[in-house]
């Protein structure tokens, strides 16, 4: 029976010794004390592309099931839920008060512990910052029983470490967040095709003010030197509040194909749809087709079968940014591979609470990339050697192979980071960083 | 008869199906009396369904596997209800095969478990609903009742007994104007299989509550969820024994 465990990618695999979904603090303390387990990792909806939230050979915390919502208050938009609930359930349940979560990744199928775990962002980054930005409190059990309520007021090293920590300080139980307000789930939106990375630049420059959301669509066919930027603002005027019930296609039949081509064909057909069907101009949209794109596939990963992808993303500080993009596209060029989806956002100013957290000022970019063996891994080295060189950084969530060199030069407070690490919990994906780091 | 549910009666509420179930119930305004065995993952729950909607929620902690408590936990019901429209049990563990073939005392606890605390709460509580001329009653099964197979006889056997109890049940009070139902589900993704490999015939929590609603508010009688578990255990109960012995299923 193949009781192993995937990232997101699908390349990177571990099987963990024991899986455990607890319902309830006390399942956990159980296992925690029952001395039969070298290692522990909390994992959420799997989400992640590598090997962040793989534990081979350790116990693997499944928290899908602490999934209850805690407390809400619609006069202060406080939430209080346990971290297996998903973003999904909570902008299902709570728009029709009136409030929303700040800060979304691109998809739904995150969990609020997974969520403050990779300290994630989104399209909105340069306005609101970080998931952790929002999180006012959060609750985290320790290997050795203990339950620690974290803050900025309380145990505030274990809140810094545990925002981006890679779930590796302990197990996240529940948070508190603040919600922001919003009129109704109507976005405008608007896209301006541009064809040429110095124009992408100005266009972002010029449209900072006025608009919340900035994202950009690369054309893989023109070696993503041509795109489309997007912007997109909440409607200001009341209107629908009511998550749309959209029909979704469902690819998990897929999982074990010997080929990525059904993959590889879908991005394509994907990428000449956008290119030919978006007209430039505002117009009317929803939060939905905004801010989870790819939702429509809920698990368009198993179209890349067996083989399955990389996705490499990197955050380019803002005073090379252009340059350093300019010269990541000509690596990809030369290698003669061919980009997947290719997509960008800005990283504004505001720092994140987190001592982990992945972004710094400037441009991120997120190149998905076949897997074709050596040769991609090759590509992906000279990547990360231009993200180097450019004083850039990998995000850990997205990556099954970056060095760990490129990991400490990218995060600095990682020794501090260490100090609040619980001794037993780990991931394939610490263990890696460990080797030579 | 069709009576929307109003009121229940949840035993193993914490359990990821009932949960999912009580959610659908919770956003319809119910009012629901959860009896589980964690203090602060009932409260938890208690705060999720009152915020989806629920008109009240009560709690009480047992340990079912106490045969003793039952009938407080049964009067307890009542009283915070009134007249309940359903009372489901949802309690239940898997066990391991493997160990119980040669460890009584796992095989011991599994039916303690799966068997002997819900016939004494569907004593309890039959008796209860037959005086209200009314009600539902309902207990999730499994279709590893269905035949003995050497994968899963032990956890099997259990529910054989509680699908083959509630049976009986349903014809006794077939009369009366309560229904009886045997709830047989297939494998879903919950905290109880949390270690075993998922394949295609899998279902979730949610999908198997919502199919679980459609059925509660009028049927009665043996009900596979998901539906196409039917037409395969209808298969399966009729495999020639070799069969079953080279399929190892």
């Amino acid at each position: 029976m193949d009781r192993s465990t995937y990232g997101w990618g699908g390349v990177s695999t571990g099987t963990p010794a024991y899986t455990f979904a607890p319902t309830s603090v006390r399942d956990l303390k159980q296992i925690f004390s029952s001395g039969e387990h070298k290692s522990f990792l909390g994992r959420g909806l799997g989400r992640s592309y590598g090997d962040c939230a793989l534990n081979t050979d350790g116990a693997l915390i499944d928290c899908r099931f602490l999934n209850r919502l805690l407390s809400f208050d619609p006069e202060t938009g406080i939430l209080k839920c346990e971290a297996g609930v998903s973003i999904l359930n909570v902008n299902r349940l709570l728009s029709t008060t009136g409030w929303m979560l700040p800060v979304v990744p691109g998809t739904q199928w995150v969990t609020i512990g997974g969520a403050i775990a990779n300290d994630v962002h989104g399209k909105n980054h340069v306005q609101e910052g970080c998931f952790g930005a929002h999180l006012i409190a959060l609750k985290l059990a320790r290997s050795n029983g203990e339950v620690f309520d974290c803050s900025l007021e309380s145990n505030n090293e274990l809140f810094a470490a545990t925002i981006g920590g890679l779930g590796l300080t302990g197990l996240i139980l529940s948070a508190k967040l603040q919600l922001r307000r919003i009129q109704s789930l109507t976005m405008k939106a608007r896209r301006i095709p541009f064809d040429q990375l110095s124009t992408l630049f100005s266009l972002a420059d010029e449209h900072f003010e006025a608009w919340e959301y900035h994202s950009v669509w690369l054309d893989p066919a023109t070696g993503c030197r041509k795109g489309h930027y997007i912007m997109a603002n909440h409607s200001q005027r009341q209107g629908n509040l009511t998550w749309p019930a959209k029909r979704r296609i469902r690819f998990g039949v897929m999982a074990g194909f010997p080929s990525d081509l059904p993959g590889r064909l879908v991005m394509k057909t994907g990428n000449l749809w956008y290119r030919r069907g978006i007209r430039s101009g505002a117009q009317e949209t929803t939060a939905d087709a905004v801010l989870y794109p790819l939702d429509r596939l809920p698990d368009w990963n198993a179209l890349f079968g067996k083989p399955g992808f990389f996705q490499h993303q990197s955050v380019l500080p803002t005073a090379v940014a252009e340059s350093a993009l300019d010269e990541l596209l000509s690596v990809i060029e030369t290698s003669g591979q061919r980009v997947l989806l290719a997509v960008g956002k800005w990283f504004g100013p505001r720092s994140s609470p987190g001592l982990m957290s992945f972004p710094v000022p400037g441009f991120s970019i997120a190149l998905d990339l076949a897997n074709h063996g050596t040769k991609t891994h090759k590509l992906l080295d000279t990547l990360d050697g231009v993200v180097a060189d450019c004083g850039g950084k990998l995000y850990p969530a997205k990556d099954a192979r970056m060095s760990p060199t490129l990991f400490t030069s990218g995060y600095p407070k990682l020794e501090q980071f260490t100090q609040q690490h619980d001794p037993l919990f780990a991931s394939d994906f610490w263990r890696r960083m460990e080797q030579s780091g | 008869m069709k009576r929307p549910i109003k009121a229940a009666l949840v035993f193993g509420a914490t359990s990821a199906i009932a949960t999912a179930y009580c959610r659908i119930l919770a956003s319809r305004g119910a009012v629901l009396h959860l009896v589980g065995r964690d203090h602060d993952a009932l409260q938890n729950l208690a705060g999720d369904l009152d915020l989806r909607g629920a008109t009240k929620v009560s709690v009480a902690v047992a340990d079912l596997c106490d045969t003793e408590q039952h009938k407080k936990l049964v009067t307890e019901g009542w009283e915070s209800l009134g007249e309940p429209d359903l009372a489901l049990l949802a309690h239940a563990t898997l066990g391991s095969q493997s160990e119980g073939e040669t460890d009584w005392k796992q095989q011991r606890t599994l039916i303690q478990t799966n068997l002997i605390s819900p016939l004494s709460l569907l004593t309890l509580l039959a008796n209860r609903f037959e005086q209200q001329h009314s009600g539902c009653l309902a207990a999730i099964s499994s279709v590893a009742g269905d035949r003995g197979r050497p994968s899963n006889y032990i956890y099997g056997a259990t529910k054989a007994g509680l699908s083959c109890y509630l049976g009986g049940l349903q014809h006794r009070l077939a009369a009366t104007g309560v229904r009886v139902l045997d709830l047989r589900l297939g494998p879903v993704d919950t905290p109880m299989t949390a270690g075993l490999s998922k394949g295609l015939l899998w279902s979730t929590p949610e999908r198997v509550a919502h199919a679980m609603d459609g059925k509660l508010a009028r049927h009665h009688g043996t009900v596979y969820l998901p539906a196409y578990w039917r037409p395969i255990m209808g298969v399966v109960r009729v495999l020639p024994d070799i069969l079953v012995q080279r399929l190892g299923i």
